[in-house]
């Protein structure tokens, strides 16, 4: 595990001196997969605080330009579909863009809310929610996900049997299926990226928080002997660096002076389907009254 | 009583076992060798999954215009229903004495054993990772997930406790069998154990009927209750969430059960000339049942619909709207039909006093046609159509695949039948029956400690296996992720179960008489 997480910053040369050479896209796997768990290192760094990692979409500022959703894919090694036929529900999606029907503008029915400001998107974009009581976890049979002590909902790929079950269970449908083997057209295969596990077909899988970025982040704090600063977090996961707005923030929740948990102690935030108690800690930005994204139920 | 084929008694002695076991007709053959191929259908048809991915089935994903779980998951439910129908008809059976239901109950037993071992494949067909399934589903189980339930209590509980409920049941007509036969006496003998047909092991055979109905029957309730609650806790889930998923998913498994069980009694009842064994009076009793249990099941669907549609959210209003009158409506409507016809026929039947078995059969094959079609309706709808967010409404339509898979799937099950009928008397034999001679209890008081000791010595070392293992599963008083305290504490639990169930047999198969030979077989 160690020896991935300090990959990085020691380079090919400590893996051949220790006669390892690269591990290859399998190990890697078993070790992301695993590097999901908490670090044992985590302990003795500076910072003995436990993160609670959470992101604010700010719907005022997403123009609904999809770059999160291709630099989600790019980061993720989120494999290619095919034909849009053969493709049509097959669709892997970590993050992805909601179309709201009627533009959201027929929700306002919630108290104190007057459609006065038309919702800025019609679209909003949907990552794991990362739920603080999430339904997915407690219906897994063998574990296969599972909420680490930094708040993220893991997910063990070597682990699933691919049952299927949290995809059922998740209110959000937020979980993808790898329903063949993964592709990568010929000129992608060289730009697969080497920190992140492909998976293997029969699978679920589902957004990490970029759980690699946060990792080495946190390794190259550690070194310099330093916290990790909220400024390297605010934009830290794929689809939070590429956003041209900045509408997506990243960070740690339990800092309060993190940006994140500023934003999302702001009257405008909102969660999506609060109702069902699954607690996300993904939090939506509106200058609407009403429940930020709308639901069917409330 | 006994049955005109025995008299004849020729010199071969296989010709002698009763109800055509060991002998081979071309029917039959034929019967089986139809099956081998549609097995070998399913088998190809599952390769493609396998070769190719799981898109060659019509699943697709939530929210992406599909459903994840489809005719897999939704026969896996029938066949568990199956199991249930079939065990509730035995325990019932023996618990209140339904002497009239005495020559199914084995054949009932055995259509449970055979459909949990179908919805067992059907999982197992269903899972993207059948090998990762096999190994971590055993290791890993944790307690919180539904799946705990019917994986333990169902897969592996369930078909014990069947399996060892036939065998202690067989051993009677073992007895008898292995005098009929020289090839296979060996076979016979060691079924029997030593039974002798004293009266002391015969009422050693009642109190362990009773006491195993009275179990299996308490944990029959609870393992598929664990099944509905697949479905009724998800929470996120229009249409699956409710209280009522379970006991209406108890229910129509005890119709649908039953019904296959008519069917399975009749077909049984015709191809192997058993007339005069199981009688009208049998096929009245599971009628009688069939009306009452679809009534039941009748009242709980209008509960559940009514208030789906009166009073719930939008979503599971949306849900409930594309099942009665939207995209699902055909289905749904044809779901009532084939439910309210046999339920209404058989009552009419019971009014009248009469007893039609083919009227019966044709009510138990329409109930069936119901629970294939509710199941479906159960499982889809909320995915394509219960969504909370603004997701497209999706569609489901099953692949051949998954026809192949499912119609493979089936056959083995009818395979095993129709293997085992080849293997025991189907139906008691009245000879197993007849020295009802006065009891003389001829009880050894030592042995009687014996036994009561090895059976207490049994009974208790499989529950606290039981507790211990589930404890550890659950990772009580742990760190809340991962594993559980020891790896493989699931199957530790169904074997605690399965101990505890064996502890019936331990009491049985206890000799009397110090000299005849110790005979558990396990």
């Amino acid at each position: 595990m160690s020896s991935t997480t300090r990959r990085d910053l020691l380079g090919g040369l400590s893996a051949a001196a220790l006669g390892l050479g690269l591990p290859s896209l399998a190990q890697e796997g078993e070790e992301q997969a695993e590097g999901l768990a908490p670090e044992p290192n985590d302990s003795a760094a500076p910072s003995a605080k436990r993160a609670n990692w959470g992101m604010v979409i700010d719907l005022d500022l997403c123009t609904g330009c999809s770059a999160c959703v291709v630099s989600c894919r790019s980061e993720n090694n989120i494999p290619l579909n095919g034909r849009a036929d053969e493709a049509r529900g097959c669709e892997i999606d970590w993050m992805s863009l909601l179309p709201l029907k009627n533009g959201g503008s027929s929700a306002a029915d919630s108290a104190g809310a007057e459609g006065e400001h038309a919702d800025p998107s019609e679209f909003i974009p949907i990552p794991c929610m990362h739920c603080d009581n999430p339904a997915c976890i407690k219906v897994c049979p063998v574990n296969a996900t599972y909420l680490n002590d930094e708040g993220l909902v893991a997910q063990i790929w070597d682990r699933c049997i691919g049952c299927r079950y949290c995809m059922t269970a998740c209110p959000y449908s937020r979980r993808s299926f790898n329903w063949k083997h993964p592709e990568w057209a010929e000129e992608h295969r060289n730009l697969i990226n080497p920190d992140v596990a492909t998976r293997p077909d029969g699978v679920v899988e589902k957004c990490t928080f970029c759980y690699h970025r946060i990792r080495t982040a946190k390794e190259k704090a550690r070194l310099d002997g330093r916290e990790v600063q909220d400024s390297e977090l605010q934009q830290l996961p794929a689809c939070a660096s590429v956003c041209p707005p900045r509408a997506i923030t990243f960070g740690d929740l339990n800092d309060p002076e993190s940006e994140v948990a500023h934003l999302a102690a702001s009257p405008r935030a909102r969660r999506l389907l609060e109702h069902l108690g699954t607690k996300p800690k993904v939090v939506y930005l509106s200058r609407d009254r009403r429940e930020a994204p709308r639901s069917k139920a409330r | 009583m006994s049955e005109p084929t025995l008299t004849s008694g020729g010199d071969q002695m296989e010709a002698g076992l009763p109800q055509g076991v060991g002998r081979f007709g071309w029917r039959w053959s034929a019967t089986v060798g139809l099956l081998c191929l549609l097995v070998a259908w399913g088998i190809f048809s599952y390769a493609q999954q396998r070769l190719h991915g799981d898109i060659v089935t019509g699943m697709r994903t939530i929210g992406a215009g599909g459903a994840s779980w489809g005719l897999y998951i939704s026969f896996y439910v029938i066949f568990v229903g199956f199991a249930f129908g079939g065990i509730v008809i035995t325990t019932l059976a023996h618990l209140f004495h339904l002497r009239r239901l005495y020559p199914i109950t084995r054949l009932a037993d055995l259509v449970a054993v055979v459909s949990v071992i179908c919805a067992a494949i059907c999982i197992m067909a269903d899972l993207g990772q059948p090998i990762h399934g096999l190994i971590n589903l055993p290791l890993y189980a944790q307690t919180a997930s539904p799946f705990f339930g019917s994986f333990t209590l169902i897969i592996g509980a369930d078909f014990m406790a069947s399996a060892v409920y036939e065998f202690l049941e067989g051993r009677a007509d073992a007895a008898v069998c292995a005098t009929r036969t020289k090839r296979f006496a060996w076979y016979y003998r060691f079924w029997a154990s030593g039974w002798k047909n004293t009266p002391a092991e015969r009422r050693r055979r009642r109190r362990v009927d009773f006491w195993l109905s009275l179990v299996m029957l308490t944990l029959l309730v609870v393992a598929y209750s664990t099944l509905g609650f697949i479905f009724g806790i998800q929470g996120g889930r229009p249409g699956w969430f409710s209280a009522l998923a379970a006991p209406r998913f108890v229910v129509l498994a005890a119709v649908s059960g039953t019904g296959l069980v008519i069917v399975v009694a009749a077909a049984a009842r015709h191809f192997m000339h058993l007339r005069q064994q199981i009688t009208e009076r049998t096929f009245r009793w599971l009628g009688n049942a069939l009306w009452i249990g679809t009534l039941i099941y009748l009242y709980l669907l209008a509960v559940e619909e009514l208030t789906a549609r009166y009073a719930a959210d939008a979503a599971q209003t949306e849900v409930a709207r594309a099942v009665t009158s939207g995209a699902y409506a055909p289905l749904f409507w044809v779901v009532v039909a084939t439910l309210v016809l046999p339920a209404g026929l058989l009552f009419i039947q019971f009014l009248r006093n009469r007893c039609s078995i083919t009227l019966t059969v044709i009510a138990g094959l329409l109930v069936n046609v119901a629970a294939i079609l509710k199941r479906f309706l159960i499982v889809v709808p909320s995915q394509t159509h219960g969504q909370l967010l603004d997701y497209p409404t999706g569609t489901y339509s099953p692949s051949w695949v998954e026809y192949g898979t499912i119609i493979g799937i089936t056959a083995v099950g009818a395979l095993i039948f129709l293997i085992c009928v080849k293997l025991y008397p189907l139906v008691p034999l009245a000879e197993s029956r007849i020295s009802e001679a006065a009891p003389t209890d001829s009880w050894s008081p030592g042995r009687r400690r014996l036994r009561r000791l090895l059976f207490s010595a049994t009974l208790l070392t499989g529950l606290a296996t039981c507790v211990i293992a589930f404890a550890l599963s659950a990772r009580y008083g742990t760190e809340p992720y991962l594993d559980p305290l020891l790896p493989g504490a699931p199957v530790l639990f169904i074997v605690g179960v399965v101990i505890s169930l064996l502890s019936g047999a331990v009491y049985e198969l206890i000799p009397d008489k110090p000299r005849t030979p110790s005979s558990a077989p396990d």
